[in-house]
């Protein structure tokens, strides 16, 4: 878990710099970055809006706007993933590296079964460019097609309604604790609820099995009680598909529930890492107090007041010189504003950003 | 205590739209029914909490105390008033009394307003407003709620999600309203600024003595804020009782669930419960007997065939299942 | 939750909004181009009307002896049949067709969005009134339906801008309830309504002011069609009336001279058809300027 390029570790990220150019100047949304996301953990990376820990999801399966500069490497198997040309990414999108989204039904095309979308996670993982390849190959039947009977005398098996799906399916959609997932196969989007939407997109990146998902804020457009199914599903799916997952969120405690490490971002970078357990009780630095306190965690009847942290998110067109929190960190000394803290290891697995940690 | 806003019978059904044809081949006609029949009583300078998840008809049930929205049946009252008889001038007066303040703060201000004329409008509204005595009142409640004076000649879009927020609010307490519907509104802002609007929140109830009726899904939220804490479930009202009793010996099957899969920030606290099967009931053709019984683990023979009531029991907690 | 930087970087705000736009606008030479011929015809036009013609070279009513003069110095396009400077004449029906082309849009707009909006914003039976008296409209082809109207009050500038407005405030209408009924569900209007405003007021100060920009980019776009179909009417005997100067009127009595004094038809055509496309263009452009998916490559 440390930034050496190690054994362990499936993808590092080196001195990451993302910019958006904007009407109204560069956005420096990530600043010279450098992580390593290990093999088979949860990695959470916390912050609020603007810290980039969105922009660094795209960076990781290159999908960011055509606004957005980018400097720095990402390593993926020994190369450089982001100077590869796009024929090449593309092919590990997917497979590789895959992602899902805050909004589930967004990420389904309102047109198509869920069953159909589903066959199309199988036909990139097997390569099949042609849907016709479908009906070749070792996969179980798990129901014939409603063809019209004049269409399949004339031979017309391409006209297809209700399509055949392969029994991996109805198992993917079984796993991610779909009750009946016979008919939801059937179903289109609208006909599901969030929950439900999101564990849809849970099951596609089963099927493809990648060796990273990176989940950008997938609970927070759900339920609690959603929420918490869905977290417990990926604690089971780390175990069983071996992927490495990046979790992508604002909520510290979603992240104490599924992540193995803990990554807190602040305007655009890393200002403190470490193993979750080890995080919530010793946080080092003043922003993740900060934020740990800001957890509604009394009953109104004892009215106490829980102390919130001054000021606004900063400005990234203008950031501030030397530590870009110091403006609202109750600690701050006259160094801070003078001179950015780096990210130095102070304790087996933790990290943090912070002069006053580390001098 | 006399409540201060009462609420009875109330329903609010929205017809699902089908095409004219549909309705002369003789379809029965269908309703989403959002709020099911609510009886509720709010006591002076209380929070109370409403919480519930997404279809649960919180919101709507807000916007029905409001008269955003004219209930289908029951009534309303307030300070003694049955206010759903109100109709046009005396209406729009009751409103200097009751206001909201919204989820997303991006969408509740009109972005080609300054915010003076954002905060002067109810006041242009209800007759009064240009003058001394309008300024006089913007000054006092913008720096209220933590901003400066500096503020009022701003735009929407020059100002934070939080500072929205803050005008927002301060454009729901112009009127001086003793009565404040909160509509999730910490929801779209993030945790470090949740807790700052939360905190100005409070100060304003104590100092204003203000009643406020806190809709919201967030558990921990609504323990923070609230005095008593009401849970909605498909339309209905399953729990009701203090904070404190309801989130500690939650009595309905259904809040605890909700409670057990709140995260906590704490890693060695784990969501343990198995997960709630099924999903949201449909509002247009909800389960038979209670409507939780499908998802329930408890769930027995009685809660399919008959809805339970909302009983008050002897510590003068309300609750709706058969099984307490 | 707050919105992620990238959100935030693709959103725009009111004032923003417009400074990409025009960046955006003047990043493609040939909005520029529209602009630039928009921007001189307007000016011209009112250069030209409100000086009562002073200004030209010559006066586009005066008959003289030099009939027919093919393009000289002295007359750079040349004299018709009556002896009119040419040049002076196109010149001159400028301010009339800029008249004619925004007084029809403006009444088409002023008239589609007073209905969209009730329309919109009302909902129930009068919305349905309103719309379905709207396809009426738009079940007619445009042209038809102003030739048809001209016909019945009569030839003159007036008469036809009452018969082409009619064919126009459907689109408005249109256009406007759509916006209403998308901003109706934007929670400032709610939150007016919760302050206690009227209906009315709402309307006029909220609704209005938010959909006016997309109308009136509509409206720049169909200022250049107006101009034709009007010229179309002039060209049936509907529009203006001899012996006032109108590109329109003034190809078709200028049609038998097309192989011998081809100047005095050509050069009005021309007219309309550098108007025309001139708003187009700048119509075009600002319509992409307001395109999402392009301005998101602006940042």
């Amino acid at each position: 878990m440390t930034s050496v390029v190690g054994d362990g570790s499936l993808i590092d990220v080196e001195r990451l710099t993302v910019t958006y150019t904007t009407f109204r100047g560069k956005v420096k949304a990530i600043t010279s970055l450098s992580l390593s996301i290990p093999k088979g953990r949860i990695i959470a990376i916390v912050g609020e809006s603007g810290c980039g820990k969105s922009t660094l999801g795209l960076s990781l399966i290159r999908l960011l706007p055509r606004s957005a500069t980018v400097e720095g490497k990402i390593f993926y198997s020994g190369r450089n993933v982001l100077e590869m040309k796009e024929e090449e990414f593309a092919s590990i999108r997917g497979t590789g590296i895959s992602m899902i989204f805050q909004e589930p039904m967004s990420s389904l095309d309102p047109v198509y079964t869920v069953g159909r979308q589903l066959m199309e996670a199988i036909d990139v993982r097997e390569g099949r460019k042609d849907p016709a390849a479908r009906n070749r190959g070792p996969f179980r039947r798990v129901r014939t097609e409603r063809i019209g009977t004049a269409a399949r005398m004339f031979g017309a098996y391409s006209f297809r309604r209700p399509a055949v799906f392969d029994q991996e399916i109805v198992d993917a959609l079984a796993r991610v604790q779909i009750s009946d997932p016979e008919r939801v196969v059937d179903k289109y989007p609208h006909e599901l609820s969030g929950g439900m939407a999101q564990r849809v997109m849970i099951a596609q990146a089963l099927l493809e099995r990648p060796s990273i998902l990176v989940a950008d804020e997938p609970t927070s457009a759900l339920d609690v009680t959603s929420q918490a199914q869905v977290l417990s599903l990926m604690r089971e799916l780390k175990a069983e598909l071996g992927s490495s997952i990046v979790f992508i969120t604002h909520d510290l405690a979603v992240a104490a529930q599924v992540a193995d490490e803990v990554v807190v971002m602040y305007a655009g970078e890393i200002v403190e890492h470490a193993e979750t357990n080890e995080l919530f009780e010793r946080p080092l630095h003043p922003y993740t107090e900060g934020l740990l306190n800001s957890f509604p965690r009394y009953y109104r009847d004892e009215a106490k007041v829980q102390e919130a942290i001054k000021g606004d998110v900063p400005n990234l067109l203008n950031p501030p010189i030397g530590c870009r929190f110091a403006p609202r960190c109750k600690y701050s000394m006259p160094v801070c504003a003078v001179r950015a803290p780096t990210l130095t290891e102070l304790g087996p697995s933790h990290r943090v950003a912070c002069f006053l940690r580390s001098e | 205590m006399e409540p201060v806003l009462t609420v009875n019978a109330l329903r609010k059904y929205y017809p699902v739209k089908s095409g004219a044809l549909s309705g002369l081949m003789g379809r029965r006609r269908l309703y989403v029914r959002a709020v099911d029949g609510v009886d509720l009583e709010i006591l002076q300078s209380e929070t109370m909490g409403l919480v519930g998840e997404s279809g649960s008809g919180k919101t709507t049930l807000g916007r029905c105390i409001l008269l955003l929205e004219k209930p289908t049946s029951g009534q309303v009252s307030f300070a003694g008033v049955d206010i759903t008889r109100l109709r046009g001038e005396d209406l729009r007066k009751m409103r200097k009394s009751i206001q909201i303040v919204f989820q997303n703060p991006s969408s509740s201000l009109d972005s080609r307003q300054r915010v003076k004329d954002i905060l002067l409008e109810p006041l242009r509204a209800m007759g009064s407003g240009d003058g001394a005595a309008g300024s006089e009142i913007i000054n006092a409640t913008i720096t209220s709620v933590g901003l400066n004076q500096d503020f009022l000649s701003r735009f929407p879009h020059e100002l934070s999600g939080g500072q929205k927020q803050r005008v927002a609010i301060a454009r729901s307490l112009v009127l001086n309203p003793k009565f404040l519907v909160l509509d999730e509104p910490t929801s779209a802002l993030d945790a470090s600024i949740q807790i700052q609007i939360l905190n100005l929140l409070r100060e304003i109830q104590e100092r204003r003595e203000m009643t406020y009726l806190f809709i919201t899904h967030n558990i921990s939220v609504v323990r923070y804020m609230a005095d008593r804490i009401a849970v909605m479930y498909a339309g209905k009202i399953v729990e009701l009782g203090p904070a404190r009793k309801v989130l500690e010996e939650p009595l309905h099957p259904y809040t605890s669930a909700l409670i057990a899969s709140v995260p906590e920030p704490d890693p060695r606290r784990k969501i343990e419960m198995k997960p709630l099967r099924g999903e949201v009931p449909s509002m247009v053709n909800p389960p038979s007997g209670c409507r939780f019984n499908p998802r329930c683990p408890l769930a027995q023979r009685v809660c399919k065939e008959r809805e339970p009531e909302l009983r008050r029991l002897a510590d003068g907690r309300l609750v709706a299942c058969h099984l307490v | 939750m707050g919105e992620t930087l990238v959100d935030r970087v693709r959103l725009a705000s009111r004032n923003e909004e417009l400074r990409v736009t025009l960046r955006i606008m003047r990043s493609n030479p040939m909005t520029v181009f529209g602009l630039i011929i928009s921007a001189g015809f307007i000016f011209a036009s009112l250069v030209i009307g409100l000086s009562a013609n002073r200004v030209l070279p010559y006066n586009p009513y005066a008959l003289t002896p030099s009939l027919l003069h093919p393009p000289t110095f002295a007359h750079p396009l040349g004299t018709d049949d009556l002896g009119r400077d040419v040049l002076s004449r196109v010149l001159a029906a400028a301010p009339v067709d800029a008249f004619v082309a925004f007084s029809v849009v403006a009444l088409a707009v002023a008239l589609g969005m007073f209905t969209g909006v009730v329309a919109g914003f009302a909902g129930g039976y009068v919305e349905e009134v309103i719309m379905r008296v709207t396809d009426i409209f738009l079940a007619f082809p445009g042209l038809v339906l102003a030739l048809a109207i001209s016909a019945a009050l009569g030839p003159g500038v007036i008469h036809s801008v009452y018969a082409l407005a009619p064919v126009w405030w459907p689109t408005y209408t249109r256009l406007a309830r759509g916006e209403t009924l998308s901003l109706k569900s934007q929670q400032f209007i709610e939150a007016a309504r919760a302050v206690g405003q009227k209906n009315r007021y709402i309307l006029v100060k909220h609704v209005i002011p938010n959909i006016l920009p997309t109308l009136l980019v509509y409206a720049t776009i169909d200022l250049g069609n107006v101009i034709i179909v009007f010229s179309v009417l002039s060209f049936v005997g509907l529009g203006a009336q001899p012996p006032t100067p109108e590109w329109g009127l003034m190809v078709v009595q200028g049609e038998q001279y097309l192989n011998s004094a081809w100047w005095i038809p050509l050069a009005p055509a021309v007219a309309i058809l550098i108007v025309a496309i001139g708003f187009s263009l700048l119509g075009d452009g600002i319509r992409d300027a307001l395109d999402p998916r392009i301005r998101g490559t602006f940042g």
